[in-house]
């Protein structure tokens, strides 16, 4: 298993619904936990396959047959992004895409809204495809081919599954656009008291 | 008007968003460079890394702001060419050299840089030759491709580029290059053309028969991401809208040919393209012949 450290913009009505996220202790949740208010372990089972899997990657806002809702309503997966700034890849791809800057495009709801909240949080990610696994995220690479570049370009997407926990999640940074220069400004930071680090999982045991 | 590759039958974008993407990428990577210039004066001390991560931000930031401003504001794109261009000769890569032929500053500092490479890069080592450090082949690419589609170092180094065009062993590379993954054979067949600056009869048919097989490539990318709706009319896909390597070749191809004389291979070779798939082309064509008419003032 991988910890791949993520980030996750999002775009909030203000600093206590970003809080609320944090100190109510519930994590970032998939939309369709969200829109049912309650899911079940079976219900998990169902929805997590490949066909949603691609659905969220490719169809995201195409209506769903069951539910006749857009597919984003109720998609068990949560995107996040990791970046890619590998030298190797830059020689061939010629871009670099830090986590931040995807997070803020998302946070900012594409460039509307002046503030973006952006999460930092760690997940697992299995070394093969396991869509039915709860338990470790997916990297989207493998899941469509037209991406830019794509013999090389990761896009550093991660696919988390249902809730990334409240203590996976380290912390919230609000950003804001600076009026008079346009430039990005980091405004304020929350850290989560519950965070558990991922050295927790760790398996180098020290010298007594 | 470049604008009307926004319509429903071409990208089927609102400029608006556009545009909001445009100012998020320049503020994006104007905080990078405010980061770099803070990490430089600060007492912390500053890895090579964190530097190099900051510019190379800016530099890929500025480059996709410079593609999509192509859509609706062709000087304001050749500005930001220019910049990005700059910032990826800064980093070393000669990526910037091919941004900054398109835009048409190529001048004594790029012959510069050109002659470096070539000095230092063993550009025509075997392959199998062990020790040898060189560029990686998608940078060797756009160096043949940047220097043959400009005037200026066409001219100050013919000899080597000629060699170049002629010997390398990417003449015969297969590996993916650029954002539609073209083999490499294909773009050094194009810049094998460029160098000889139409010295044979065809050699405009020639290039125009490779843009065309790369713009039938963009066209089946730009189709599949147009499938996630969600993502495609928030301009947050991953993919280039105006794909800056058949962009580039086409205004490199034209200023080397005339704009008229590409126009009208393009036109002759380009009747069963959708307008979709013509979007770089025709962004390109726009590109130099702005270039062209600026010559003329």
């Amino acid at each position: 298993m991988i910890v791949q450290w993520c980030l996750k913009g999002l775009a909030l009505r203000d600093d206590a619904e970003a809080d609320a996220i944090i100190s109510g202790q519930e994590g970032l949740l998939a939309n369709w936990w969200r829109s049912v208010g309650e899911v079940t372990p079976a219900e998990i089972r169902q929805k997590l396959t490949d066909r949603n899997a691609d659905r969220h990657v490719n169809h995201f806002s195409d209506v769903d047959p069951v539910t006749k809702a857009p597919f984003s309503a109720h998609s068990p997966f949560i995107s996040l992004t990791a970046g890619t700034v590998e030298r190797d890849s830059f020689t061939h791809t010629n871009h670099v895409h830090r986590a931040l800057q995807v997070a803020l495009w998302f946070g900012t709801d594409f460039g509307r809204r002046p503030t973006a909240y952006v999460y930092t949080c760690w997940t697992l990610v299995g070394p093969r495809r396991a869509v039915e696994v709860e338990s470790v995220a997916e990297e989207v690479r493998d899941l469509n081919t037209y991406r830019r570049y794509s013999e090389y370009q990761t896009e550093g997407e991660i696919l988390a599954k249902v809730i990334v926990p409240d203590n996976q999640v380290l912390k919230y940074e609000r950003w804001d656009r600076d009026v008079a220069t346009g430039r990005f400004m980091r405004n304020g930071s929350k850290t989560n008291p519950r965070f558990t680090p991922p050295t927790k999982l760790s398996n180098v045991r020290e010298l007594i | 008007m470049a604008v009307q590759h926004l319509g429903p039958m071409f990208l089927g974008l609102a400029l608006e968003q556009v545009q909001r993407r445009v100012e998020f990428l320049r503020a994006y990577a104007d905080t990078s460079l405010a980061e770099l210039e803070s990490l430089s004066t600060s007492d912390r001390g500053v890895t090579g890394e964190a530097q190099w991560t900051l510019l190379a931000e800016a530099a890929s930031a500025t480059a996709e702001a410079a593609q999509l401003v192509a859509i609706y504001d062709i000087p304001e794109a050749l500005s930001l060419f220019t910049a990005a261009g700059t910032r990826f000769i800064e980093l070393g890569e000669p990526y910037g050299l091919f941004l900054r032929a398109l835009a048409g500053v190529t001048d004594s500092v790029d012959v510069g840089f050109v002659g470096r490479m070539l000095r230092t890069s063993n550009l025509l080592a075997p392959f199998d030759e062990p020790d040898v450090v060189r560029l990686s082949p998608p940078q060797q690419t756009y160096l043949v491709l940047g220097a043959a589609g400009s005037a200026v170092l066409r001219n100050e180094l013919s000899s080597q580029l000629s060699t170049l065009v002629e010997r390398s062993e990417n003449r015969r590379g297969v590996a993916p290059f650029g954002a539609v993954g073209t083999p490499l054979w294909r773009t050094w067949a194009i810049a094998a053309e460029l160098e000889r600056a139409g010295a044979h009869r065809g050699a405009s048919t020639a290039l125009v028969g490779h843009l065309v097989a790369m713009s039938i490539a963009y066209e089946e990318r730009m189709r599949s991401a147009m499938v996630n709706t969600y993502l495609w009319s928030n301009l947050a896909s991953p993919v280039h809208l105006a794909d800056i390597e058949i962009l580039g070749i086409t205004a490199l191809a034209a200023t080397t040919f005339s704009s008229q004389t590409l126009a009208q291979e393009i036109g002759r070779q380009t009747e069963q393209l959708t307008g979709l798939a013509s979007v770089p082309m025709s962004l390109g064509l726009e590109l130099a012949a702005h270039l062209e008419s600026g010559a003329l003032l």
